[in-house]
């Protein structure tokens, strides 16, 4: 069934090809949007918008709360986030220890191009320099005559309290980078005049999501200037920007922090392994296991301009010396990384076969078929599996000292033939059973407890006997680049896809199998579609909601 | 009354600086009244403490009610602190037909009074929240969470699903907030406000300004959050309008030593040494009056403890070791159970250390401590063991057993609620829902 | 970490479990592949020491250790002296005495009091400790020819030890090149051991193998040892290879158990002097390997040498597990290698290890068995042993600059 697909969809590929109409294909169907959702920063963000604005010497030094993954992504998690009273002590100090690296003598000349007519007293016009140009890069907009007073006059009066322009300039800084329009991502909204009766974010809020989504950061000046001018509006204007962003270097970690969500490799933070069963395994390990995942990702998709199915049978990827004694392979250099091909029949090739996919998803003294057949299941093919009974009896099948049950393949039999239990592990144990080869921390292994590995399965209807197998499955699955969609669109906007964007996603879909499933080409998609900016509105708001209520809760 | 606390310090900011006595208006004290001169009553102090993976039902349950209850064999680790505690066995989670969500359910249905919906979400507040809500905004923290774990998402002190309060792992850090430049020494002999401090209020308060028109642009779903934002905000600015103000002496207070920078993680040997070193800071945190709420986890819910040299955590063994069949209980697993036990205790003796008033600090306390589950191997959430310690500045009474047999565990959350001074009758949704505080608790 | 001598039994086969490193862990480990560069196989040695057989004290020194250069002296004083020099402690203290009795103006002064050394800047101190370890001073133990031994203990038996059959003969009569001595008796395989050096050096307690305080100081990364295996013969055949031996440039790193895994990559130090080739061949699961002169690099802490041996030659075992373990036996330069194993640890004219100096090398000068001198007859090198093991490593080899092209001859390196 999936070898007939897939020679549809080659045939389609082909034919438009041959027509020449790749870059057109079937039109964007209209759709009304979603309702935007406030998002706050994520850590990511927050680092490389203080780098972009400020300056990479200067030091973040500090410790954020951690969002909660939702839907599958810490980006939807960041659209149900709030600042809970510790987060904000934080981003208080944070903000104050920033500002005050900024005006630190050796450095004020670089951050201000005006000086103050004395060093004790307020100079409102120096100081709205400095808080207009750094306001509009971290709110993302100009600010408005009233907000600019506002800063101001923050600076004005600290100065007055403290005796020094710098500290008063030091703290208005800070409270541009503590106050919400920095902090949470809060989209402005008009009406389309293309569509009436429908909204559309405005300039600056396109500018953000998209900025956001290609490069993980807030939106450049060049980008911003582009809002002002009303350039992201029209067709031509928006994709100069997109074309812009999209040669440029800094999509790579924008399409990093993209995979790192997406791969859950905040797990890593707290992954423990046993010493003395993986001996191997340590935190240089752990961090060298992701770089060497993200780095081939972002060969293949972005160097290359590869098909993503391809990151799941790609025998190329790269080796430092701290993971070659896993891999088992030589590494000349001391120091950095080489580009390694594993040669052909080697048992490894494509994620599932690298440190970070085995050793994320196995316990600390073991592997696990089913963690490793679950991701595949949820992060791959975008399927959820359900949770397991409440009262399931594990002791059945899980005597490990049992000289009967030496391989998990055999531990994990009541998985198959308990009916209870049958349901939902035939769709992860068979996937992740092809992977027993590697151990829990990825290295490979013939045997277990003396007993050969049987790595055959089976994976809807499609059967393979090796992991190599297994990574051709999932390449020709149809779920797998649908997926990647989903979870992309998912990570631009904050939050699923609902019904009403079916047909759009479905667009979007076509276009990413007709153009050979290239990562670009989707980003470029999404980023000129009208249906990534579109917007249905916010529900009003209540009688008798707090927000007529000046002082909040707790207020004295 | 129109004064705000803003407006007064806006008016001395500008100017002057230091050495300004603040005159105490009313109006500057919150609904609830905590009063700040000396000779106040010592405050009450609300906290919880968690251990995961439950225990053996049919080892810890006692069979006897009242005081002269038996010490089973699961309950030995805490025999040393029978005086001060209460045991409290065979109270239920009632999941009301919804699905027990494994190492969720148990945990969130005991703190919110309602059995989740789906996995991984709560809409009710736990009731930490609601009692720090209550009595916790006249501290410079509203509450403080720890964990023995490592990690700062091993917290169920959740108002929803997402505004979690993370926990702080590591005991230098926590030290370094509690006692670093900004703490106030309540029995330093003179006081002056820091002008720094005056100022940053002054331009503190200037970030909530916009609240209205923030709040106006942005549907109704995120109106919450950002209503918490604001209110860690406001938080701030209250730590902030504490440290001008001189505190009241505080007898038991002594600014403890700062803790090494050790390694936190899950490894049970590391965990309970941070445990302590972190419970004897809190207990000064309490003494200082630098909170009056708090929450603790020894353990996360699905125990990730180890041991050096097992290959399983705590949760895999409940699952996967054998029942012994002379001994009848899972061997290892219930080590693991037995060393948290033993770490409640020594959680207890560290608050009993200091002396308070007539008594001790734990005199002045009520600290509720829980599981997920009973017995973890089957996700039982029937019988979730808790146990509470401290009199609750004499309104409650300890040395206790209590059975609950079979009645929802909200009955336990109401009396809390209610002996902490919370104007509540009932709590609790379905068929948790509850209007009974246990009077043989109360004094 | 005390090393699991077991491997070197002298009865009886080795025991697989034993040859594993160190012993630790629950669990059994994986067999280690061969670290595999086209046909090459590379090791890495993780143990690489002069051998110290697990045999007792009484069967190899019936008087008990080799009296120390304190006790010997003492021992030949009259005896109203002896209890006045009982007093004396410190090993510079004992040099002075010494050498004050011979020759009062040569005394040594150990005038430094040791908190004012604490004092001196970093240049200072070294420059004070380099002056009290100063080979060219005249003191007893580096300058051990000029004094007098005092009945130095060493081993006189024909019970088996640790090592290599050198000469060629079985019982160890004079040849061309070697000289008449005594042989140990056959030992795990090995019939006909030449081991002159555990003859001098066995009585002394701090190289028998109870008194190992120190384990290699490979795992500290101070040094290493790499070899590389090449079939020359027929492919995939046990038969001809070629080896070679290179000092490694990078440090070991370790596990978090403490051991060296497998599969590490070593880039060699490409010096002439360090690089040795040789060829082999394996039989029945053992790789011998044909006499070759060989020099290492050895550093720890502030000892910096390069031992080196003639005629080297290895017998390794190939284990289940994938490493090597066996022997080294070579002929060492008498002064050569008092030079890179007593004279190191020599403060003050004394050995701080209590030595008998003049003892050990007269020993060492009466038992040499190597290179013998066709007009004397006497022999000035002395066979060793050593036990080593290795594990699989990748050797990587040095970017070519043109010079090292241009030195390098056929033998190019594969890259």
């Amino acid at each position: 069934m999936n070898k007939a697909r897939n020679r549809v969809e080659a045939a389609i590929a082909a034919l438009a090809l041959l027509l020449g109409i790749t870059a057109c294909g079937p039109a964007e169907p209209g759709t009304a949007g979603a309702p935007s959702v406030v998002q706050r920063l994520t850590e990511a963000q927050y680092r490389q918008t203080i780098a972009d604005v400020f300056g990479d010497d200067i030091r973040v030094a500090g410790r954020f709360e951690p969002m909660v993954r939702k839907d599958g992504l810490v980006q939807v998690g960041a659209g149900a986030a709030a600042v809970t009273p510790s987060g904000f002590e934080q981003f208080d100090r944070l903000g104050r220890s920033i500002a005050a690296q900024l005006v630190a003598p050796e450095r004020r000349s670089r951050t201000m191009s005006c000086k103050p007519q004395s060093d004790t007293a307020p100079d409102d016009a120096c100081a709205g320099q400095v808080l207009a140009k750094y306001g509009r890069l971290l709110f993302r907009r100009p600010l408005s005559p009233e907000e600019l007073a506002a800063r101001i006059a923050v600076a004005n009066a600290a100065t007055k309290g403290s005796g020094s322009f710098y500290e008063g300039l030091r703290l208005a800084i800070s409270t541009e980078l503590e106050m919400p329009e920095f902090l949470f991502r809060i989209d402005a909204t008009e009406p389309d005049p293309d569509r009436p009766g429908r909204l559309r974010l405005n300039a600056y809020s396109k500018a953000s999501r998209l900025s956001f989504l290609f490069w993980n950061t807030a939106p450049d000046d060049a980008l911003l200037v582009a809002a002002e001018r009303g350039e992201l509006n029209s067709r031509n204007g928006l994709a100069r920007q997109v074309d812009r962003m999209l040669a440029s270097a800094r999509l790579a970690s924008g399409v990093r922090s993209f995979f790192v969500d997406m791969l859950g490799y905040e797990g890593f933070e707290t992954l423990a392994k046993d010493s003395m069963i993986y001996p191997a395994f340590n935190p240089a390990v752990a961090g060298d296991a992701q770089e060497q995942t993200l780095r081939t990702i972002v060969d293949l998709l972005l160097t290359q301009k590869g098909d993503y199915r391809d990151l799941f049978t790609t025998r190329k990827t790269f080796v430092d010396r701290v993971l070659g004694p896993i891999y088992y392979v030589p590494v000349a250099p001391k120091h950095g990384w080489i580009s390694y091909e594993f040669p052909e029949g080697d048992p490894r090739a494509g994620l599932l076969s690298q440190i970070s996919f085995a050793a994320l998803y196995s316990h600390p003294g073991q592997s696990s078929p089913t963690l490793r057949g679950k991701a595949v299941r949820e992060v791959f093919l975008c399927q959820k599996v359900p949770a397991p009974p409440a009262n399931v009896n594990f002791t059945v099948a899980q005597d490990t000292s049992n000289p009967e049950y030496r391989t998990a393949r055999a531990r994990l039999t009541a998985h198959r033939t308990n009916p209870t239990c049958a349901g939902c592990h035939k769709i992860m144990d068979p996937i992740g059973l092809a992977l027993e080869n590697f151990d829990g921390i990825g290295a490979y292994r013939a045997d277990e407890n003396g007993a050969p590995i049987d790595a055959s399965g089976e994976l809807d209807g499609v059967h393979f006997s090796n992991a190599i197998e297994l990574g051709r499955a999932i390449h020709d699955n149809p779920a797998a680049p649908v997926c990647l969609v989903d979870t992309l669109y998912k990570y631009a906007s904050g939050h699923s896809a609902g019904p009403a964007q079916r047909e759009w996603l479905q667009w979007l879909n076509g276009r990413f199998a007709a153009q050979g499933y290239r990562l670009m080409d989707l980003l470029r998609d999404i980023a000129l579609s009208e249906g990534f900016y579109a917007v249905t509105p916010a529900p009003a708001p209540t009688q008798n909601s707090a927000i007529n209520d000046a002082s909040g809760r707790g207020e004295g | 009354m129109t004064l705000t606390r803003r407006r007064v310090l806006r008016g001395i900011s500008r100017g002057i600086g230091a050495s300004v006595a603040m005159p105490l208006l009313d109006c500057m004290l919150n609904a609830n009244g905590t009063a700040l001169a000396s000779g106040a009553p010592i405050p009450l102090r609300f906290g919880t403490w968690f251990w995961g993976c439950g225990m053996n039902p049919e080892r810890w349950n006692p069979k006897a009610t009242g005081a002269g209850y038996e010490i089973t064999p699961e309950l030995k680790p805490v025999e040393r602190v029978r005086p001060q505690i209460n045991v409290l066995s065979k109270f239920n989670v009632l999941l009301d037909g919804k699905s027990n969500f494994v190492h969720y359910s148990g945990n969130l249905g005991l703190r919110t009074g309602q059995a989740p919906a789906q996995a991984e979400q709560n809409e009710l507040p736990t009731l930490d929240i609601l009692i720090a809500d209550a009595i916790g905004t006249s501290t410079r923290f509203r509450s403080l969470e720890l964990t023995a774990t490592g990690n700062p998402r091993h917290s169920y002190s959740r108002r929803s699903t997402s505004l979690v309060n993370p926990s702080e792992p590591s005991p230098l850090a926590f030290y370094t907030r509690l006692f670093g430049p900004d703490f106030q020494d309540p029995n330093a002999a003179d006081f002056k406000p820091d002008p720094g401090v005056i100022v940053r209020r002054s331009v503190l308060s200037s970030v909530s300004e916009d609240r209205a028109r923030v709040m106006n642009q942005v549907g109704a779903a995120d109106r919450s959050r950002l209503d918490e934002y604001f209110t860690s905000v406001r938080q701030l600015e209250q730590q902030l309008e504490l440290q001008l103000q001189k505190p009241p002496p505080a007898e038991a207070c002594k600014i403890p030593e700062k803790p090494a920078d050790g390694p936190i993680g899950q490894d049970i040997a590391v965990s309970l040494t941070n445990h302590k070193v972190m419970v004897e800071l809190l207990a000064m945190a309490l003494a200082c009056n630098q909170t009056k709420v708090f929450n603790m986890v020894f353990s996360d819910s699905a125990s990730s403890l180890t041991r050096a040299g097992t290959d399983m955590t705590h949760h895999s063994l409940t699952h996967e070791e054998l029942i012994d069949p002379q001994l009848g209980y899972q061997p290892k697993a219930t080590e693991f159970h037995m060393q948290a036990l033993g770490a409640w205790a020594t959680f207890v003796e560290v608050l009993a250390a200091v002396r308070e008033g007539d008594g001790t600090l734990l005199d002045n306390c009520l600290v509720m401590a829980h599981s997920d589950t009973s017995f973890a191997k089957m996700h039982d959430v029937l019988g979730i063991p808790v146990m509470l310690a401290g009199k609750a500045g004499g309104r409650v009474k300890t040395g206790l057993h209590i059975a609950g047999n079979g009645e929802p565990i909200t009955r336990i959350g109401l009396t809390l609620q209610q002996v902490m001074g919370l104007p509540v009758d009932r709590w609790g949704t379905g068929a948790m829902q509850t209007a009974k505080p246990l009077s043989e608790l109360l004094a | 970490m005390k090393r699991n001598l077991l491997s070197t039994a002298i009865v009886g086969s080795l025991s697989v479990v034993s040859a594993l490193a160190s012993g630790e862990g629950i669990v059994a480990s994986q067999p280690m592949p061969p670290a595999l560069v086209g046909q090459t196989r590379g090791y890495v040695f993780t143990h690489f020491r002069s051998s110290a057989p697990p045999t007792e004290l009484t069967k190899d020194c019936p008087n008990g250790y080799a009296m120390s250069l304190r006790d010997a002296f003492i021992a030949q004083l009259p005896p109203q002296d002896q209890a006045r020099a009982q007093q004396v402690k410190g090993f510079g203290e004992v040099a002075s005495m010494i050498l004050a009795s011979d020759n009062p103006k040569d005394g040594l002064k150990l005038g430094d009091d040791m908190k004012a050394v604490g004092r001196l800047s970093e240049a200072e101190s070294k420059a004070y400790f380099q002056k009290r370890r100063d080979p060219n001073r005249h003191t007893i133990c580096n300058n051990p020819a000029d004094y007098q031994g005092v009945g130095f203990q060493t081993i006189n038996h024909a019970d088996p030890a640790s090592g290599l059959n050198l000469d060629g003969t079985a019982d160890g009569q004079a040849t061309a090149r070697t000289c008449a001595h005594q042989k140990f008796a056959d030992i795990d395989g090995v019939a006909a051991v030449d081991n002159q050096f555990w003859r001098a050096f066995g009585c002394l307690a701090v190289y028998r193998h109870e008194g190992l305080a120190w384990d290699s100081t490979i795992a500290t990364g101070d040094w290493a040892i790499l070899m590389e295996v090449t079939p020359t013969g027929q492919s995939g055949k046990d038969g001809e290879v070629d080896v070679n031996f290179y000092a490694s440039k990078d440090s070991v790193t370790l596990n978090a158990s403490g051991t060296i895994p497998p599969g590490l990559s070593l880039e060699y130090i490409d010096d002439p002097e360090l690089i040795a080739r040789t060829h082999g061949k394996i039989e029945d699961g053992v790789l011998t390997t044909e006499p070759v002169n060989f020099t290492y690099k050895y550093d720890n802490q502030i000892v910096h040498n390069r031992p080196s041996f003639e005629a080297a030659r290895f017998r390794l075992k190939m284990m289940p597990d994938g490493s090597l373990n066996g022997h080294m036996g070579a002929y060492a330069d008498v002064d050569k290698l008092y030079g890179f194993t007593v004279k190191p640890q020599t403060i003050d004219g004394a050995s701080a290890n209590n030595i008998d100096c003049p003892g050990l090398y007269a020993a060492m000068r009466s038992l040499a068995d190597g290179d013998r001198d066709p007009k004397t007859g006497t022999c000035s090198a002395i066979s060793v042993a050593y036990d080593v093991e290795a594990i699989p490593a990748f050797v990587i080899h040095p970017r070519k600059t043109a010079a090292a092209d241009a030195d390098r001859g056929a033998s190019a390196t594969r890259e």
